[in-house]
C-alpha cells in the first residue's frame, strides 16, 4: 500500500480519504480535503438546519461545520476524542465535516467503482459511486459537489441577489435586498 | 475585475486617472467660462499622454480620438483664438472621456475594446475646422504641418496595422527607462560595437513619436546603452516634426554584428529609409552625454513633470507655482492594490485578537504580574497605533466621489434647461475606500432627484427671488460617522402630494394627522414611490430612492430627509467611517455570546419587578420615556438553552435602529470590545439572512461571537 502511494505521489487521481460514519466506510476525493482536525469548540448559529452544528474558529478562519451523521439521518452521537473534522474546500466554499473518525487514504481505481443503485431514497444522490476494496469491504464515495454546491444552490436561491452587496458590506439589509431593480 | 498583466493594469490605472482629471478640468473650465492657459496645457498634455499610451497598447481608436481632441487644444494653445465656445469644447472633451472610459472599462473587464470613435473624430475634426474659420484662420493650414488628414490616418493605419508586426507593447512612464542605472565609462567596452543610425518613417504613417518609441523599446533588449535625438520623443510635441524632418537619430552599443544590428532596425514598421553606420567608439557619436550631462537631463525632466499628478490631489488647475510642489508630491506616492491592504487589515485584526488572547489568558488569572502588565499595556498601545495606521491607509478623501456629481449636475442642467451649480463643502473628509466607492450610487440618485424635482426652472426661481445657484453637497466628520448632506434650495416637498400618494399606495398605517413631517418625507424611500407624474430620463420611475436606502443601510448608515415647501430639501446621510472594525458590546445569553454595535445602544438597565407588562397578544413590553418598547428575548429568537428566564435578573439593552426602539434581553454584559467584522461563512450565509445576524467576530479567548445587526433585528419585530 505504502509503495503504491509513493509511486503515484504526483497524482491525486483515484485517491480517497476514507472515514467511518456509524458502521460504514465513506470516501472523499483527496483533492478537496484541506486538513483534518480534532473537534474544536463550536459556536451555534440560529436558524440553520440541525445538521449544521455551527461555526468554528480555525486559526482565525471561521468555518461552518456539518455533522455528517445528522446529514445522512443517522443517530447522533456524542463527540469524543476520536471525532474528527475534515475541512474541505468545495468550489471555494470551506466546510468542516464532523465524522466518527478518519481511517486512511485509499487508492480506488475507476475500474473498482460501480455506480450506486438508483433507489428512490434521496440520500443516495450524494454518493457518486461504490468502491470495492481488496479486503472485500465497500466504500461509499461522496459526491461533494452535489453535497455542498448543489445543495447550496437549492437552499439559497434567495440570497443570489444579495451576493454582490455582501462582498463589500457584510451588513446588508435583508428587508430591502430583494427590492432593487 | 479581471486579472491583468501588470502593463495592462498600469495602463488602465493611469488612463483612468487622466480621464478623471480631464473631466474635472473640462467641467471647471466650463464653469469659469474660459480655458486658462494652464488648463489648456494640462488638457493637451493629458490627451497627448493618453494618445501615446493607447497607441502603445494598440488601442488605435482611443489614440486617434485623443489625437483629434488634442488638436483642438493645440490650436488654442498656439494661436489663442478669440472666440472660444467653451461649452461646445467641453462637450467634445466629455464625450471623448466617456468613450475612452467605456473602452478602458471593457479592457478592465477582460473584453476587447473595439468601438469605433470614427464619428466622434469626424465631429471633432469638423468642429475644429469651423472653430478656425470662426476665428479667421485658414482651416487647411495644419499647425503641425505634416499632420496627416484624419482620413488618411484612419485608412492608413487601418490598412496596415493588422498586417504589420505590432510594436511590442510597453509600460507607461517611459521617460526614465533609457538611462541605465549603473553605467560603464563611455569607452568601447569589450565585444560591444557602436553604431549610429537615422530612421526615417513613411511620410503618412502618423504618430511618428510612438513608432520611434517602439524602436527604443526593442532597443532596450539588445543594447546596454543608447542615446537618441530628439531627446524627449513623447513629451515634447515638437519631437514629431523633428523626426519627420531630419529623422529619428539613435546611437547605440550592442554586441550584435553590424548586419544583424542593421537587420534589427529594419524590422521597424513603417520604416521608409535607414541610414546605418558603425563607429569606432562612443567618442565618435555626435550625441553621447556623459553621466554628468545625463544627471542634468534627468533633473530637468524631474522638474518638468510629464505626467500630471493624480487628480484627487489637485482638484482645480492649480496656480503655476503648485507645479513643482505637485511633482515632489507625486514621487512620494505609491499605488497599492486594495487586496494587499485588505490582507494587512485582516492581519492587524488577528493581531488585536491574538493580543487579547495573550493578555487575558486564563493561565494568568489571579497572578500579580506588574511587569507583565506594563509590557502588555505597551503592546496594546502599539497595536492601537498600528491599527490606526492601517486604517488610515485605506482612507481616501470623499472628493473623488463628490466630483462625479459635478458631471451629473452639468449634464442635467444642459438637458433639462435648468440652472444649478453644485458647491462642494468638506470634500477633504476621509472615508474608508469601500465606503467612498459605494456611496457614489446613492449620492447620484439623490442629486438627480434634487435636480429633477427640487430645483425649479430659471424663470420660476427668479420669480421666487432665488439666486441661480442651487445645490450644496457637504461632508463632515461627526464622531465615528461621516455626515453627508445634500441640500438644495428648490421647491421642497409637498406634504399633501406625498400623503395622497402614500394613501394611494396603501402605505399608511395610522391616522394621517399623526404623521410627523419626517415620517411623511420618509415615504419617498419606499419602493416604487414617485410623485413625479411623468417618467423622465432621470427620475420618476420610482426606482431609486429605495435603492438609496438599501445601499446606505448596507454600509451601516442611515438616511433622513427634511424639507420645507418652497425653501428646499436636505437629505442627510450618516455612514460609519469604516466597516472593518467597530466598537461592540459583547453580551452573554445562555452559553452563547453575541456582539451588538455600540452605536445603536442607547442605554441598558435591569427592569424593576412590575415594569414589564404584556400587551393583548402576550408580548412583553416596557414603557420607556413615553414609548412602548417591545422586548426581544434573544434566547427565544435564537433558541438558546439555559438563558435567564426572569427578566428582573437579566439586563435589557435599549436599542434604536431606523428610529424604532426595542429592548434586547441578555443574561449578562461582558464588556465593550473593538471587533473585527468577519462575514458569515458563505455556506451558511443564506440560512442566516433572516435572523438579524450580520457577521461574526473572534473574541479574546478564541471563541466566536455572532454580530447582531440592529436594523435587521428591528425589521424582525416591526412591520
Amino acid at each position: 500500500m505504502d509503495e503504491e502511494i509513493q509511486s503515484e505521489e504526483d497524482t491525486q487521481k483515484d485517491k480517497y480519504l476514507t472515514f467511518t460514519l456509524e458502521d460504514e466506510l465513506y470516501g472523499i476525493d483527496i483533492s478537496v480535503v484541506i486538513e483534518i482536525i480534532g473537534i474544536l469548540p463550536i459556536t451555534a448559529v440560529p436558524e440553520v438546519p440541525p445538521y449544521v452544528k455551527g461555526i468554528i474558529n480555525l486559526r482565525g478562519k471561521i468555518i461552518p461545520v456539518v455533522d455528517m451523521r445528522l446529514r445522512f439521518r443517522r443517530t447522533p452521537r456524542e463527540y469524543t476524542d476520536r471525532t474528527c473534522v475534515i475541512v474541505i474546500e468545495a468550489d471555494g466554499v470551506l466546510v468542516g465535516l464532523i465524522i466518527d473518525g478518519v481511517s486512511e487514504v485509499r487508492d480506488i481505481p475507476e475500474g473498482e467503482v460501480v455506480p450506486p443503485p438508483k433507489l428512490k431514497a434521496a440520500q443516495n444522490r450524494y454518493v457518486k459511486g461504490v468502491g470495492r476494496l481488496s479486503d472485500d469491504r465497500v466504500v461509499l464515495l461522496l459526491d461533494w459537489q452535489k453535497l455542498f454546491s448543489e445543495e447550496e444552490a437549492e437552499l439559497f436561491e434567495a440570497m443570489a441577489d444579495d451576493g454582490a452587496e455582501d462582498e463589500a458590506a457584510p451588513a446588508d439589509s435583508a428587508g430591502n435586498g430583494g427590492t432593487e431593480k | 475585475m479581471a486579472e491583468h498583466e501588470p502593463m495592462v493594469e498600469v495602463f488602465i490605472y493611469e488612463t483612468r486617472q487622466f480621464l478623471e482629471q480631464l473631466e474635472q478640468m473640462a467641467l471647471a473650465s466650463e464653469q469659469e467660462g474660459s480655458f486658462s492657459s494652464d488648463d489648456v496645457n494640462e488638457i493637451f498634455r493629458a490627451m497627448h499622454t493618453i494618445k501615446g499610451s493607447a497607441a502603445m497598447m494598440m488601442l488605435d481608436e482611443i489614440s486617434k480620438l485623443a489625437h483629434a481632441v488634442e488638436d483642438i487644444f493645440f490650436y488654442i494653445r498656439e494661436l489663442h483664438p478669440k472666440k472660444v465656445d467653451v461649452s461646445a469644447i467641453t462637450d467634445i472633451v466629455l464625450t471623448a472621456v466617456d468613450f475612452m472610459n467605456g473602452e478602458v472599462d471593457k479592457l478592465d473587464a477582460g473584453e476587447t475594446p473595439d468601438d469605433s470613435s470614427e464619428d466622434m473624430r469626424q465631429h471633432t475634426h469638423d468642429f475644429l475646422r469651423q472653430f478656425k474659420i470662426d476665428n479667421g484662420d485658414d482651416p487647411d493650414v495644419d499647425l503641425r504641418k505634416a499632420k496627416p488628414s484624419q482620413k488618411a490616418a484612419a485608412s492608413g493605419a487601418g490598412a496596415s496595422a493588422p498586417a504589420a508586426p505590432a510594436p511590442p507593447p510597453v509600460e507607461e512612464k517611459p521617460q526614465q527607462y533609457f538611462i541605465p542605472a549603473a553605467k560603464p565609462e563611455p569607452a568601447k567596452a569589450d565585444g560591444l560595437h557602436v553604431y549610429a543610425a537615422t530612421l526615417h518613417f513613411e511620410p503618412d504613417c502618423g504618430m511618428e513619436e510612438v513608432r520611434a518609441f517602439g524602436v527604443l523599446n526593442r532597443m532596450k533588449d539588445v543594447s546596454p546603452e543608447f542615446h537618441f535625438l530628439p531627446e524627449k520623443i513623447l513629451e515634447d510635441p515638437q519631437a514629431v516634426d523633428t523626426i519627420k524632418d531630419v529623422g529619428f537619430r539613435i546611437w547605440f552599443q550592442t554586441d550584435m554584428a553590424a548586419d544583424a544590428a542593421k537587420a534589427f532596425l529594419e524590422e521597424t514598421i513603417f520604416l521608409d529609409k535607414l541610414e546605418f553606420q558603425e563607429l569606432a567608439s562612443t567618442a565618435e557619436c555626435e550625441y553621447w552625454p556623459t553621466p554628468q550631462q545625463q544627471a542634468v537631463i534627468e533633473a530637468s525632466e524631474a522638474s518638468e513633470p510629464v505626467v500630471p499628478p493624480p487628480p484627487e490631489k489637485k482638484p482645480r488647475p492649480a496656480p503655476p507655482k503648485a507645479h513643482a510642489a505637485s511633482a515632489e508630491h507625486e514621487s512620494q506616492m505609491i499605488s497599492v492594490r486594495v487586496d494587499k491592504l485588505d490582507r494587512l487589515m485582516d492581519l492587524v485584526g488577528e493581531l488585536v485578537i491574538a493580543e487579547s488572547m495573550v493578555t487575558q489568558n486564563p493561565d494568568l488569572q489571579g497572578l500579580e504580574l506588574a511587569n507583565f502588565s506594563k509590557a502588555a499595556r505597551q503592546l496594546h498601545k502599539l497595536n492601537e497605533e498600528l491599527q490606526d495606521g492601517v486604517m488610515a491607509l485605506r482612507m481616501v478623501p470623499i472628493s473623488g466621489t463628490f466630483k462625479k456629481m459635478n458631471r451629473i449636475v452639468r449634464d442635467m442642467t444642459k438637458n433639462l434647461g435648468k440652472k444649478a451649480r453644485l458647491v462642494l463643502v468638506g470634500e477633504d473628509t476621509e472615508v474608508d475606500k469601500n465606503i467612498a466607492e459605494h456611496i457614489g450610487d446613492p449620492l447620484m440618485h439623490i442629486v438627480r432627484n434634487s435636480m429633477d424635482h427640487g430645483i425649479e426652472m430659471p424663470d420660476e426661481r427668479k420669480a421666487a427671488g432665488k439666486s441661480e445657484q442651487g445645490m450644496i453637497l457637504s461632508a463632515q466628520n461627526e464622531g465615528g460617522e461621516v455626515v453627508i448632506k445634500i441640500r438644495d434650495d428648490g421647491g421642497g416637498m409637498n406634504r399633501e402630494k406625498i400623503m395622497s400618494k402614500a394613501r394611494e399606495k396603501g402605505l399608511l398605517t395610522k391616522p394621517e394627522e399623526d404623521y410627523t413631517d419626517q415620517e411623511v418625507y420618509g415615504f419617498i424611500f419606499a419602493p416604487g414611490f414617485s410623485t413625479n407624474d411623468e417618467v423622465t430620463e432621470y427620475s420618476g420611475r420610482g426606482v431609486g430612492m429605495d435603492v438609496v436606502v438599501s445601499n446606505i443601510r448596507g454600509l451601516g448608515g442611515s438616511v433622513a430627509v427634511d424639507s420645507e415647501e418652497g425653501k428646499g430639501t436636505v437629505t442627510t446621510i450618516r455612514i460609519p467611517l469604516t466597516l472593518a472594525i467597530v466598537d461592540g458590546m459583547v453580551l452573554k445569553v445562555g452559553a452563547s455570546r453575541y456582539t451588538l454595535p455600540i452605536r445603536s445602544i442607547r442605554r441598558s438597565f435591569r427592569p424593576e419587578p412590575g415594569q414589564v407588562f404584556l400587551d393583548a397578544e402576550g408580548r412583553e413590553m416596557v414603557m420607556d420615556e413615553g414609548r412602548c418598547c417591545p422586548i426581544l428575548r434573544l434566547s427565544k429568537l435564537y433558541d438558546i438553552e439555559d438563558a435567564q428566564e426572569d427578566l428582573t435578573q437579566a439586563i435589557l439593552l435599549l436599542v434604536e435602529a431606523d428610529g424604532k426602539p426595542f429592548l434586547l434581553a441578555a443574561d449578562e454584559l461582558l464588556g465593550v470590545q473593538q471587533i473585527v467584522v468577519k462575514p458569515v461563512p458563505e455556506y451558511i450565509r443564506g440560512m442566516t439572512e433572516k435572523t438579524g445576524i450580520t457577521g461574526c467576530t473572534l473574541l479574546g479567548d478564541g471563541g466566536i461571537s455572532l454580530i447582531i445587526d440592529p436594523e435587521k433585528t428591528a425589521h424582525l419585530i416591526y412591520a
